[in-house]
C-alpha cells in the first residue's frame, strides 16, 4: 500500500493534534499564504504586463513605418548578448553559428498591412537598453562604441560564439529573440530604430529555437509599409502596431482569485472555529451571519420571505406595479420553434440527396427507409409547433397590475387586469391560490409535493370581446384573508399566494397564467395593540 | 399540546426508523459477513424496501469496529464520484466506502472503484436494485408485515390509531414502496388527529 | 440520576408576536457543574412535515467557563438598598441575553431573552409546519450532551382548512 510522509498526509482521525489552536494556525497561515501569493502575483503581473500594455495604448502614438531589415538575435536569460564580431554588424546567425543572408528574411513573408490585425507581439521592454537605460542606438540603427565595448569585454565570457563562428555556447538558457529595423518619421525626423515587439511584454517574446524565431519574422516583408507605435517623449522607442493583448488582463484573474481565496479561508477559519457542533450552530455560522450575543436579528425585517423587489422595479401603467409572470411560455416556444426548423431542415438535405440520387442516378430504398422515421418526427415536431403556437398568439398578452406591494393579510388591494387577444373569451377567471410545497431527498430519490391550501374565484366573466386594438380590461379588489398565512420560503420548504388567470377561447383549449403575490405579516396591528 | 405527525420527514428519514431483520440475522451477522468478504458487500432491493435505512443502520456498527466511514449519497444523474485522486489515496485497508446510488455510475467508474478497492485495500458497500459486481451482503424485500410493525412503532406515543387495513390499502397502493407508503400515511394521520383535535 | 434542563417562559401561555422580546429561565437539573464543558442556547424555528427539515436561528449564545458565565454573577444595576443593606436589583439588561438567574445564586439556573423577528409565523398547514422554540444543549466534558427544548407560539394563525372553493 502506498504510504505518505506525515508531513504529507491529511491530519485525520488518528493524526489529527486534536487542538483547535493548531488548527486555526494552519488555516491562517494558508490563508496569509495565499493572500500574499495574490497580492504580489496581482502586482507583479500589473507592473510587468498590465501596466505597460496600458501605457502602450495610451502613451504611445501611432504611425506608419517601413520595415527595413530583420535579423534574430541570441540571448541568455541574463540578457547577456553574445560577443559580437565588430566586422559585421549582421546579428543573424543559425543554430550551428554560421552567418546567414539577411535577404532570407523578408522575401518570404507574404503579409503586408496597415491595419492592426498584425497583432500577436507586444512591445518589449527596450532590450536594445543598456543597463543606464540609455538607448544604445544612435537612430541609424547602429550600436553605439559603448555597447560594442561593453559586448566585446569578454564578460559574457561563455558566449564564445560570435556571429558568424561555428561554436556557440551558453548558459544553459539562451534564447532567440526576433528584431525588425524599422524606418519612421517623427516631426519630419527620419528615424530608423531595431525594435524587438512581439508576445508578452518581456520574456514570452522570445522563442527557444532560431527556427520558429525566424519563422516568426518571416510574417513580414521587408520594404512593406506598417502601422507602428511610437513614444513621443523618446521617439527611439518604437514597437509594431497590435491590438489589445487581452490574455495580460485575463491573466490577473489567477492573482486575484488566489487573494480571495485566502480571505475566504480566513472568514471560514474565524466563523466556523468547531467542527462537528451542533445543528443549530452550524446552521447559524454556515448560513453566512453570525448571531453573535446580543445580536438582534430582528433587525433583518422579514426573515424567509420572498423577495419583493422583483416586482417593486416594475412599474405599472394603471397601477403602481406589474406583475411578472410565472414560467411564461415565450422561452419555451422559441427553443421548440429553433428545434422544429432545424430538424426538419437537416430532414430537408437528406430528402433532397435521396431525391436526386432517384433522379439522377439510382433509386435509393436504404436512405429512404433510414430517413422516413426522422420524416415522421419532423411532421410531428411541425403539427405540435404549430398548435403551440397558434394556441399563444391566439391568447393576446395578460397584464396584472398591483396598487401596492407587499400585500398584508384583511387589507384590500385594487388589482388590474388586460386581456389582449385575436378572438372573443368563453370565459375568463380570476383566482387566489396559497399553496405549500415540500422537497425530500435522499440519494438518489428527491420528491416535491405541492398541497393548495386556498382557492378562490374573485373574479369571473362569460362572452368576452377582445380585439387586436381593444383588450379586455377591469379592476377588482383583492383580499387576503384575515389571519391567513404569509409567504414564506426556506431552502426545502415553501408557502406561495398566486394569481391565476384562467380562460378560454372557442375551439381553443384553455389557458392558464400565473402571477406571484408576496403576503406579508401584518405586525402593524400588533404593534398597536401594543 | 401539539403532537408532531410521526409520518414526518424527521421520523421516517433512513436512520430515524430501526431497521427490522428477519429472524435469525441481525447487525452482528452482516458485519461478520463483510469481514468475510473483505468489508465488500452489496444491499440489494427494490425501491423504499430499506436500503438506506439498513445502511445507516449498519454503518455505525462499521465505525465502532475502528473503520474510518466515507458515504456516498449520489444525486439522481450523477455519473462520476465526487471523489478525488488525493480522496482516494487517503484510503485504506480501514476504510469503508458506502456508495448509494451506485448504479448510477458509468461503467469505467465501477471499474477504477473496484480496482482501487483492490489495490488499497478499502471495502465497498454498494446499495442498488439489481445484482451487481460485490458480494452478496443483504437482499431487501418489501413486507406488509415489517410495514404495519413500523407503522405501530411510529404511532406509539400519539393519540391516533390508523387501522391495519388502512395500512395494507396504502401497501398495496404503492406496491409495497415503504417510503412512498409512510408519505401517504402522513395525510392519514394529519386528518385523523385533525379530526380527534376537533372533537375534544 | 438523570440529567434534565428544564426551560420555562415567564408568560402563560406560549403565545407571542412578532416583534415581542420572549422572557424565561431555564434550569440544569441533577447536573454535576464541574463536569459541564459548555451550554448552548438557541432560539430557533423549524419546520416539519413531508419535506427536508429546514431551521432558522434567531438567536445563539454559548456559555463556557472562558467566558465565566458558569460560575460569574453579572454586574448589578445597583439602584437602592433593602432594609438590610443589601443592593437590589432595578433594571434587566436589554437585548438578546442569556445571563444567571440573580434570583437563584446556584449557578444553575439562567434567564434569557430574546427578541423575535417579524417572521416567521408558527404555522401549522398541510404538509408544511413551522414551529418555534428554545432548545438548551448542555455538553459534558465525556463528550455526552443532555438537551431541551421548549415550543411556543409565535403569532395567531389558525391550523389550515383546506377551502377550494
Amino acid at each position: 500500500m502506498k504510504e505518505r510522509s506525515w508531513l504529507l498526509a491529511k491530519k485525520r482521525g488518528d493524526h489529527r493534534t486534536d487542538s483547535r489552536l493548531v488548527g486555526l494556525i494552519a488555516e491562517f497561515s494558508f490563508a496569509g499564504f495565499c493572500i500574499l501569493a495574490g497580492v504580489v502575483g496581482l502586482l507583479w503581473l500589473w507592473s510587468f504586463y498590465v501596466l505597460p500594455e496600458l501605457r502602450i495604448h495610451e502613451r504611445y502614438e501611432k504611425t506608419i513605418c517601413e520595415l527595413v531589415d530583420c535579423r534574430v538575435s541570441p540571448r541568455t536569460v541574463l540578457g547577456n548578448r553574445p560577443i559580437l564580431d565588430e566586422d559585421k554588424d549582421d546579428f543573424r546567425f543559425n543554430g550551428d553559428g554560421e552567418a546567414f543572408n539577411r535577404t532570407e528574411f523578408g522575401n518570404k513573408g507574404n503579409r503586408t498591412s496597415l491595419n492592426e490585425e498584425e497583432s500577436g507581439f507586444s512591445f518589449a521592454e527596450d532590450e536594445m537598453n543598456a543597463p543606464d537605460g540609455k538607448n544604445q542606438s544612435d537612430g541609424e540603427g547602429n550600436r553605439t562604441g559603448k555597447e560594442r565595448e561593453r559586448l566585446s569585454s569578454g564578460k559574457d565570457s561563455v558566449h564564445r560564439s560570435v556571429f558568424g563562428v561555428k561554436n556557440l555556447t551558453n548558459l544553459g538558457d539562451m534564447y532567440y529573440l526576433p528584431e525588425m529595423q524599422l524606418k519612421y518619421h517623427v516631426d519630419g525626423v527620419e528615424r530608423t530604430n531595431w525594435t524587438s515587439s512581439f508576445g508578452s511584454i518581456t520574456r514570452s517574446s522570445r522563442f527557444s529555437t532560431e527556427e520558429s524565431a525566424k519563422e516568426f519574422l518571416e510574417l513580414f516583408c521587408i520594404g512593406k509599409k506598417y502601422y507602428c507605435l511610437f513614444n513621443p517623449e523618446a521617439p527611439d522607442e518604437v514597437v509594431i502596431m497590435r491590438g489589445w493583448q487581452l490574455e495580460n488582463f485575463f491573466a490577473l484573474i489567477i492573482p486575484i482569485s488566489l487573494f480571495f481565496i485566502g480571505v475566504g479561508i480566513g472568514i471560514h477559519a474565524l466563523t466556523v472555529p468547531r467542527l462537528g457542533g451542533s445543528k443549530e450552530k452550524t446552521a447559524v455560522l454556515t448560513a453566512g451571519r453570525r448571531v453573535l450575543d446580543g445580536e438582534n436579528v430582528a433587525q433583518w425585517e422579514f426573515p424567509n420571505l420572498p423577495r419583493i423587489d422583483e416586482i417593486t422595479d416594475s412599474p405599472g401603467v394603471r397601477l403602481a406595479y406589474r406583475l411578472p409572470m410565472i414560467d411564461s411560455p415565450a422561452w419555451a416556444l422559441c427553443i421548440l420553434v429553433i428545434l422544429t426548423l432545424a430538424w426538419n431542415a437537416g430532414c430537408l438535405v437528406f430528402l433532397t440527396i435521396a431525391a436526386c440520387s432517384f433522379l439522377l442516378t439510382f433509386a435509393d430504398w436504404m436512405m429512404l427507409a433510414y430517413l422516413l422515421p426522422f420524416l415522421c418526427v419532423g411532421i410531428w415536431l411541425l403539427v405540435f409547433t404549430f398548435t403551440r403556437l397558434r394556441n399563444a398568439t391566439a391568447v393576446g398578452p395578460t397584464l396584472v397590475e398591483i396598487e401596492s406591494f407587499p400585500i398584508l393579510p384583511g387589507k384590500p388591494v385594487s388589482l388590474f387586469l388586460s386581456q389582449g387577444g385575436v378572438k372573443p373569451l368563453q370565459w375568463l377567471n380570476v383566482v387566489l391560490v396559497c399553496e405549500e410545497e415540500a422537497v425530500f431527498t435522499h440519494g438518489t430519490n428527491t420528491r416535491r409535493e405541492r398541497q393548495r391550501i386556498y382557492q378562490r374565484l374573485i373574479f369571473g366573466e362569460e362572452a368576452i370581446e377582445v380585439a387586436p386594438e381593444r383588450a379586455f380590461e377591469v379592476m377588482f379588489p383583492l383580499e387576503i384573508p384575515h389571519g391567513a398565512m404569509h409567504s414564506f420560503i426556506s431552502p426545502r420548504n415553501q408557502i406561495y399566494w398566486r394569481i391565476i388567470i384562467q380562460g378560454k377561447l372557442v375551439h381553443y383549449p384553455m389557458f392558464e397564467r400565473s402571477f406571484p403575490l408576496v403576503v406579508y405579516p401584518d405586525i402593524s396591528v400588533e404593534e398597536e395593540k401594543k | 399540546m401539539y403532537e408532531e405527525n410521526p409520518f414526518c420527514t424527521r421520523r421516517i428519514k433512513p436512520g430515524a426508523i430501526p431497521f427490522y431483520f428477519p429472524e435469525g440475522i441481525s447487525l452482528q451477522t452482516l458485519i461478520g459477513t463483510l469481514r468475510e468478504n473483505a468489508w465488500c458487500g452489496q444491499i440489494i432491493g427494490p425501491h423504499g424496501s430499506g436500503k438506506s435505512t439498513l445502511l445507516a443502520a449498519l454503518l455505525p456498527e462499521i465505525a465502532e469496529s475502528g473503520r474510518r466511514i466515507v458515504h456516498l449519497e449520489l444525486q439522481d444523474g450523477v455519473r462520476q464520484l465526487p471523489l478525488s485522486d488525493a480522496d482516494f489515496l487517503e484510503m485504506n485497508e480501514n476504510t469503508q466506502l458506502a456508495i448509494d446510488g451506485y448504479e448510477q455510475l458509468s461503467y469505467w467508474t465501477r471499474r477504477r472503484i473496484k480496482s482501487k478497492s483492490a489495490k488499497q485495500g478499502f471495502g465497498v458497500i454498494i446499495l442498488g436494485h439489481e445484482p451487481l459486481e460485490y458480494p452478496d451482503l443483504y437482499q431487501t424485500s418489501r413486507e406488509l408485515a415489517v410495514a404495519k410493525l413500523i407503522v405501530s412503532r411510529l404511532l406509539e406515543n400519539t393519540i391516533v390509531r390508523i387501522p391495519e387495513s388502512v395500512i395494507e390499502e396504502h401497501f398495496e397502493l404503492y406496491s409495497g414502496n415503504l417510503r412512498e407508503m409512510l408519505f401517504s400515511l402522513y395525510d392519514v394521520y394529519e386528518e385523523a388527529y385533525r379530526t380527534l383535535k376537533g372533537r375534544r | 440520576m438523570i440529567s434534565s434542563i428544564i426551560i420555562q417562559f415567564d408568560r402563560q401561555p406560549h403565545e407571542f408576536q412578532p416583534l415581542e422580546t420572549i422572557t424565561g429561565t431555564f434550569r440544569l437539573v441533577d447536573v454535576d457543574l464541574e463536569e459541564v464543558s459548555q451550554i448552548e442556547f438557541s432560539t430557533l424555528w423549524f419546520t416539519e412535515g413531508k419535506g427536508d427539515e429546514d431551521l432558522g436561528i434567531v438567536f445563539f449564545t454559548e456559555l463556557d467557563r472562558m467566558n465565566g458565565l458558569l460560575r460569574k454573577m453579572p454586574e448589578r444595576a445597583v439602584n437602592e438598598e433593602d432594609a438590610a443593606g443589601r443592593m437590589t436589583v432595578q433594571a434587566q439588561p436589554e437585548g438578546n441575553y442569556v445571563l444567571p438567574n440573580q434570583e437563584e445564586a446556584d449557578g444553575r439556573s439562567f434567564r434569557f431573552s430574546v427578541k423575535l423577528p417579524a417572521s416567521p409565523l408558527s404555522y401549522l398547514g398541510k404538509i408544511l409546519k413551522i414551529h418555534w422554540c428554545v432548545r438548551v444543549r448542555l455538553f459534558r466534558k465525556n463528550g455526552r450532551e443532555v438537551k431541551s427544548e421548549r415550543m411556543f407560539q409565535v403569532g395567531k394563525v389558525p391550523q389550515v382548512q383546506v377551502d377550494l372553493n
